[in-house]
């Protein structure tokens, strides 16, 4: 670690000049900056046989991560869930731009635990991190939050 | 493969909710990675956490190559009684290790 | 910026294009990428990466293990892999004015030296990388860039 002196403001200008394109199409669908819902699908389709489509935003999920991440090897995340623990079956994570975008599942068994989960993960650059829950009665909730990862070097 | 295990509160009522943190030491190759000479370093995740309650399953973990190095596992669970909290995880290779700890309550 | 290379070793290098075919799709240290850049009429990308820089770990990762760009290096170019705090790597990065990490100085052989023909500092994501692989080979008169 000897040395690291990050040069943001050349990040600030790469990230600047490689979003403009694609920022406008974003906003206007109300998507995330670096959505890809065709991968996402991939993953979603592999871990529950179910498509984006099937998923239903909801306030009961609260996902925290940082909205910008130095490094896309460590982001922390959070996962809330606002209902009761005998409702929840499993929480998962899914992140838009990794090659697999499963990031993991948290399956609860019982014994007390709560719809609660808080790992590390990898995000392959800019995109949205998912959290899906799924319920005991089958539903899928989801809540979504962009994470932007700075590109940079070190000097 | 060096498991650790903490309470948050360390020490819980009875009914409480406690934070369990678990911290494994493992690379967590995703299998993406390419090293120094260019090679890919062949994929090397853990892929099952389970947890147990005085031998009872209450939850598992999947991590996939998108969990990270040395990664951390938090979950919550009401502190009904006091209890033996165990931890056994798997890696693609084969390799596996657990770790228990005591839960007192206050 | 100009870097001689020694011509003495031509017939090396004959031999080394008629030898067994070459993995391009790892990385060399610095002399001997540059020989199969020669031998092969390939571009020579040189990477200068440092460690403990989370930069160059996130290109590591996720950016040149990418199906497209490894395939596209893997297609026209020859890949040095320079540690910058490393001695030989020093005095590399002095000669070739590369000031941190992650740098890519893209070379290609002509007239017995070494002519540069782009370089790119910092950690970019995939699509930008792979579209200014494909700019870089095009500079440097080639087909099948993309």
């Amino acid at each position: 670690m000897n040395r690291r002196k990050f040069l943001k403001a050349s990040a600030g200008t790469l990230a600047a000049s490689l979003v403009v394109g694609r920022v406008g199409s974003a906003l206007a669908q109300g998507g995330l900056e670096g959505e890809d819902i065709a991968n996402l699908e991939k993953g979603l389709q592999a871990a529950l046989g179910k498509g984006f489509k099937d998923l239903v935003p909801s306030k009961d999920v609260k996902l925290t991560a940082p909205t910008i991440a130095e490094s896309g090897a460590n982001v922390p995340v959070e996962i809330e869930v606002g209902l009761p623990a005998d409702q929840v079956k499993a929480i998962y994570c899914f992140c838009d731009k990794n090659a697999n975008p499963l990031l993991f599942s948290f399956q609860l068994l019982g014994g007390g635990v709560l719809p609660y989960y808080a790992t590390r993960v990898r995000v392959a650059e800019t995109a949205p991190v998912r959290a899906v829950v799924e319920t005991k009665d089958g539903k899928l909730l989801l809540a979504s939050q962009g994470v932007r990862v700075t590109v940079g070097g070190c000097g | 493969m060096n498991i650790l295990i903490r309470f948050n509160p360390a020490k819980p009522k009875a009914g409480e909710e406690v934070r369990v943190q678990i911290v494994v030491q493992h690379p967590m190759e995703p299998g993406t990675r390419r090293d120094a000479s260019g090679k890919l370093i062949p994929a090397d995740h853990i892929n099952e956490l389970a947890v147990l309650f005085d031998g009872q399953p209450i939850a598992t973990v999947k991590p996939g190559p998108g969990t990270s190095a040395n990664p951390l596992f938090a979950f919550k669970m009401k502190a009904a009684k006091a209890g033996q909290i165990k931890v056994v995880a798997k890696d693609l290779t084969g390799k596996s290790g657990e770790r228990t700890a005591d839960l007192a309550l206050a | 910026m100009r870097i001689v290379t020694l011509l003495a070793l031509g017939g090396f290098l004959a031999s080394a294009a008629a030898g067994p075919a070459v993995d391009f799709d790892r990385w060399y240290p610095y002399p001997q990428a540059q020989q199969y850049a020669q031998a092969h009429q390939r571009i020579l990308m040189v990477y200068f990466w440092s460690h403990g820089c989370p930069y160059c770990e996130q290109m590591n990762t996720f950016v040149l293990s990418d199906d497209r760009i490894s395939r596209t290096l893997a297609r026209r170019y020859v890949v040095a892999s320079v540690d910058m705090h490393s001695p030989e790597g020093q005095a590399l990065s002095r000669q070739m004015r590369a000031f941190g990490t992650p740098t890519f100085v893209f070379l290609v052989p002509q007239e017995g030296t070494w002519k540069e023909i782009g370089r790119l500092f910092g950690s970019r994501p995939r699509a930008q990388f792979l579209r200014e692989l494909e700019q870089v080979c095009a500079k440097a008169g080639g087909e099948a860039c993309e």
